[in-house]
């Protein structure tokens, strides 16, 4: 309840200075909108670049938060409990700010109707607007219902010194909770069904993305297995996040004594088992391509693997994926910091894949022509900054009024415990 | 007598040499640095047969003295209409023994295809160009929608998609309602009255009204309801693209409601009167030719060449060639070469880049911008001394005039081919008259597609009505008079009026200049091609567009080939 009532210094230097990379952010968006998208790096025939893999990139992070609160309620992990509320955030932010790309990337914003007025339903774009939206609102379900015990809890711990605001806020949405055995079967039921439609949306969501690129005729994007590709990529970068997330909080609000060095492993354990499926996909498609060698898939390979695009895709794979699953197999690094370095890693290399997923296969032409160069300019590099920096801020924001960890979930399940040691206790003197 | 006859024979060759000098398009203009000229004949090798996509484009590269010249690379261009006029790479080809270069080409429209071939020079040729035509029978396939097996589950596919995405906000919503209500009924009776929108009842009791009322339902239905729309409704009506084609209404100048329908399309097939076509050859020498574009060793522009140019304007003696496709305005110097007078910001409001017009007023050029839609006002010397921003009702489409003219007073005609109308604004821009409708429509109704504009010495306006192939008339007060030259136009582009009344027009199809009496009487051609259309051409008039007129001097601004003067004989 700390954060809620008193939040330190530090809470403010780090609100303010994330605040600044948004709010340039914004100077920039206002800057690309008067002047048009001449202001960016982006040309006729690279019409996607750093915000369409932005866009990629924080859906995809936000999809890996959901899906690991998900999976994890659903095979009932007990030690989800301090993890579930940050990652569930997380996936809101991140896809609050991801869904904002497109438009972005649009030149003019306000033709973003014509997507409805004249709206194709054989186009991916438009049921991916529908996706992202269903997921959204899925997400923030998936977020309040488990939410809805702290606010109570909020509102009874707290009382009036949380000022009226809060207050009035507290009182409406813990429709009234008291923690009855009704309301606990209702939560939970509510809870467990929106976990289970939670996990196919997610793939979904990603799948129509995926199907955004795989149906566009780019010879990069022709692989059959891009939509798992994506998936997977998304639940790799999602669950680094989450390790990110956590460990920043962790180490901000000193939450030492809820979140533990085993909860960094276990999801460590997660991050490997998906980084290592990422580069056996990696390596299926590649080898596939590789060695037929066809015209366009080939281009696009030597570009990726030898050309000039060789050195990324390197520091990608060795950077994003061997080092990282080293760092967690190896048992002296293994540690908080350890993963955390490893998370961070592949969360910046995934961004990087996703870059040298959209990118070249656009800059290389269809017809003989040269190959275009293209090289974000300040404004998107800024509006990046800023995307990046929007996500924790609104995490910092949205915990200043709800509890950070799930209060309820870890007397719910320090309650179980109790109990099974008292059973097991009864049953052994017995 | 032998003098005389002396005489003739020496005038005889220099109109000759001059003629020839003329069809600069495929020949060198002068030997440069000891090189030999170069001559480069355009011709396509292989028709298309009946089926067949591909054609094949050729062209011969010779010596002037017509000995093949082999191993040199040429490259073909097609001249394309796309984000304006320019010139579209197809290929390269080296040169065989003959001198002759092939290029495979799969043409992506039916109908006359413009082909420019360009020889770029070496140590032992200098540069040459030549340009030719053919038409593409053939039906184009790349557009064609690919016929996909599966028919029945694409059909359906949408459907199930929709369905199953109205399944997951129904689930949604159910889980949402019923967790809020239970939960909310669920609570103790003793409980403060903290629910959402009630309390102190029990689940059965909770009325659904007001958790109907709640913004997550309302929000949720809103969505479901969008859903809905878009996924049942809009398929059948989406496919029309009515909604882009619709007619948007539009005010004229004064003030009347009108249907503007899209951009119309230029026909580009000769029209109807092919027989008046073969009308005669007035007497006209070319006295000045500038090839259109110079290149360096590599084939790449010079820099003062021109890149398509489209106009052409004469003040003192003193030539100005608007270089559309790169923003400028060049000027002929004395030794008959061209040099930058003005360049202008391509993005700033006084770009000139992509205008087709040009004019003069008082020793003034003004130059008809179609980027923001203004008129840039320079000095001879390069200097801009203005920019005048018609104020003009909003139309269906941007405002990118294709014709200006000046009158005595200093108001200024333009014409608006996007809108199917010809505006009179005043030096301040502001609108004084308009003519036409905004519709495209015909003889003295308005216009289909005006374009260029001129002023005859009573202030008489003539404007070229490029999708009527003719010439309007009308009073300097804007009323019409007449409509002259359907008959014998097939695209005409520009109009020019000499001391005498004699209307001259450039035609882009027949690549001449027809010439009308001031009573609209057909009186002959200048710079007939010497073959037919489609065919191979050495005649100098390739794309004839500009056109104006100073003294007894004709002055022509051909896209591909350049500027030509001809020296006019009285009538």
């Amino acid at each position: 309840m700390r954060p809620i009532m008193r939040p330190g210094q530090f809470f403010w230097v780090v609100v303010a200075g994330l605040s600044t990379l948004v709010l340039l952010a914004l100077i920039a968006y206002l800057e690309q909108l008067k002047e048009g998208l001449g202001v960016t790096g982006l040309n006729q025939r690279v019409s996607w670049g750093f915000y369409i893999s932005d866009m990629v990139f924080f859906i995809g992070v936000s999809y890996g938060g959901a899906m690991t609160s998900a999976i994890l309620r659903l095979t009932n992990a007990p030690w989800r409990a301090p993890l579930s509320r940050l990652a569930e955030t997380m996936a809101v932010m991140s896809v609050l700010v991801g869904a904002v790309f497109p438009l972005i990337d649009m030149g003019r914003p306000e033709r973003m109707i014509y997507l409805f007025r004249y709206g194709q339903v054989g186009s991916p774009v438009l049921w991916d607007v529908i996706a992202v939206t269903t997921y959204l609102t899925a997400g923030a379900v998936f977020l309040y219902l488990p939410l809805i015990p702290d606010i109570a809890a909020c509102r009874d711990r707290l009382g009036p010194a949380a000022g009226r605001v809060r207050e009035f806020l507290y009182d409406r949405l813990a429709l009234g909770w008291h923690g009855t055995p009704a309301q606990k079967h209702v939560l939970e039921w509510g809870t467990t069904v929106v976990a289970i439609v939670i996990i196919p949306l997610a793939v979904s969501v990603h799948s129509v993305l995926a199907f955004l690129f795989g149906v566009t005729s780019r010879p990069a994007w022709d692989s059959t297995i891009l939509a798992p590709y994506f998936v997977l990529a998304a639940m790799f970068s999602g669950v680094a996040t989450v390790i990110l997330v956590t460990a920043a909080f962790r180490w901000a609000y000193h939450l030492e004594a809820y979140i533990e060095e085993k909860h960094f492993k276990y999801l460590a354990y997660i991050m490997m088992t998906l980084g290592a499926g990422y580069g056996y996909f990696m390596f299926a498609e590649y080898l596939t391509e590789g060695y037929k060698m066809h015209q366009g898939p080939g281009s696009i390979l030597e570009l990726l693997l030898v050309g000039r695009l060789a050195p990324f895709m390197w520091l990608f794979g060795v950077g994003g994926l061997i080092v990282p699953i080293l760092l967690v197999a190896l048992p002296w690094t293994r540690n908080v910091a350890g993963i955390s370095v490893a998370a961070l890693a592949v969360v910046l290399a995934m961004w990087l894949k996703r870059f040298l997923i959209v990118v070249p296969g656009l800059a290389q032409p269809l017809m003989p022509s040269s190959v275009v160069i293209y090289w974000p300019s300040r404004v998107e590099i800024a509006i990046t900054l800023g995307a990046a920096a929007a996500i924790p801020l609104l995490m910092m924001l949205f915990f200043r009024l709800f509890p950070i960890i799930s209060i309820f979930e870890i007397e719910e399940i320090a309650a179980t415990d109790t109990t099974h040691h008292e059973e097991a206790a009864i049953g052994a003197a017995g | 007598m032998r003098m005389r006859k002396l005489a003739v024979i020496i005038a005889a060759l220099v109109a000759l040499t001059l003629t020839l000098s003329a069809s600069g398009s495929a020949r060198a203009e002068s030997p440069v640095g000891g090189r030999t000229p170069a001559l480069l004949r355009g011709v396509t090798l292989t028709d298309q047969a009946a089926g067949q996509a591909t054609v094949t484009l050729s062209a011969k590269l010779s010596a002037d003295d017509g000995t093949p010249a082999r191993g040199e690379q040429v490259v073909f261009y097609e001249l394309s209409s796309v984000f304006g006029e320019r010139l579209m790479t197809l290929g390269s080809a080296m040169t065989d023994a003959t001198g002759t270069a092939s290029l495979p080409y799969e043409p992506t429209w039916k109908g006359q295809h413009t082909v420019v071939v360009r020889y770029g020079g070496d140590s032992e040729y200098t540069p040459a160009q030549t340009t030719f035509r053919f038409q593409s029978t053939a039906p184009p396939h790349v557009h064609q929608n690919a016929q996909f097996g599966l028919a029945t589950p694409r059909k359906w596919a949408p459907l199930g998609a929709g369905l199953a995405v109205l399944g997951v906000w129904g689930v949604l919503g159910l889980v949402l309602v019923r967790t809020v209500l239970g939960i909310t009924a669920a609570a103790p009776a003793t409980a403060p009255a903290t629910a959402f929108w009630t309390s102190r009842r029990s689940f059965r009791q909770v009325s659904l009204g007001p958790a109907l009322l709640s913004p997550l339902v309302l929000a949720l239905a809103a969505l479901t309801a969008a859903a809905l729309f878009v996924g049942l409704v809009l398929p059948r009506t989406h496919g029309s693209e009515a909604g882009l084609a619709a007619p948007a209404a539009v005010s004229d100048a004064n003030g009347v409601q009108s249907d503007v329908l899209a951009a119309q399309v230029v026909p580009t097939a000769p029209s109807a009167g092919t027989d008046a076509q073969s009308g005669r050859v007035l007497a006209a020498r070319v006295v000045q030719s500038i090839p259109a574009f110079s290149t360096d060793e590599e084939g790449n522009l010079t820099p003062n060449s021109p890149d398509l140019p489209a106009a052409v304007a004469v003040v003192n003696d003193h030539i100005f060639v608007l270089d559309t496709n790169h923003g400028r305005v060049l000027t002929v110097t004395a030794d008959g070469q061209l040099a930058r007078t003005f360049e202008s910001d391509p993005d700033g409001q006084t770009s000139v880049a992509h205008a087709l017009a040009m004019t003069t007023h008082e020793g003034e050029i003004y130059v008809a911008a179609p980027l923001f839609g203004n008129i840039v006002q320079l000095s001879t010397a390069g200097h801009v001394d203005g920019v005048i921003q018609p104020l003009l009702p909003k139309a269906a489409l941007p405002f990118q005039p294709a014709g200006i003219a000046v009158t005595e007073q200093g108001d200024i005609w333009l014409s608006d081919p996007g809108n199917h109308r010809v505006v009179l604004v005043s030096g301040s821009g502001v609108l004084r008259a308009t003519i036409a409708r905004a519709t495209a429509a015909s003889g003295s109704e308005g216009f289909d597609t005006p374009g260029g504009i001129a002023l005859d010495g009573s202030g008489r306006l003539w404007v070229v009505d490029i999708g009527n192939h003719d010439i309007k008339e009308y009073s300097s007060q804007g009323t019409f008079v007449s409509a002259i030259g359907h008959d014998q136009l097939s695209m005409p582009q520009d109009v020019a009026v000499d001391g005498s009344g004699r209307v001259f027009v450039t035609d882009r199809a027949l690549r001449e200049i027809r010439v009308f009496g001031s009573d609209g009487a057909f009186l002959g051609s200048i710079g007939k091609s010497d073959g037919a259309a489609g065919g191979p051409s050495d005649s100098g008039l390739q794309y004839p567009s500009g056109i104006e007129i100073s003294g007894d001097r004709l002055f022509v601004m051909d896209r591909l080939s350049g500027l030509f003067v001809f020296q006019l004989e009285a009538p």
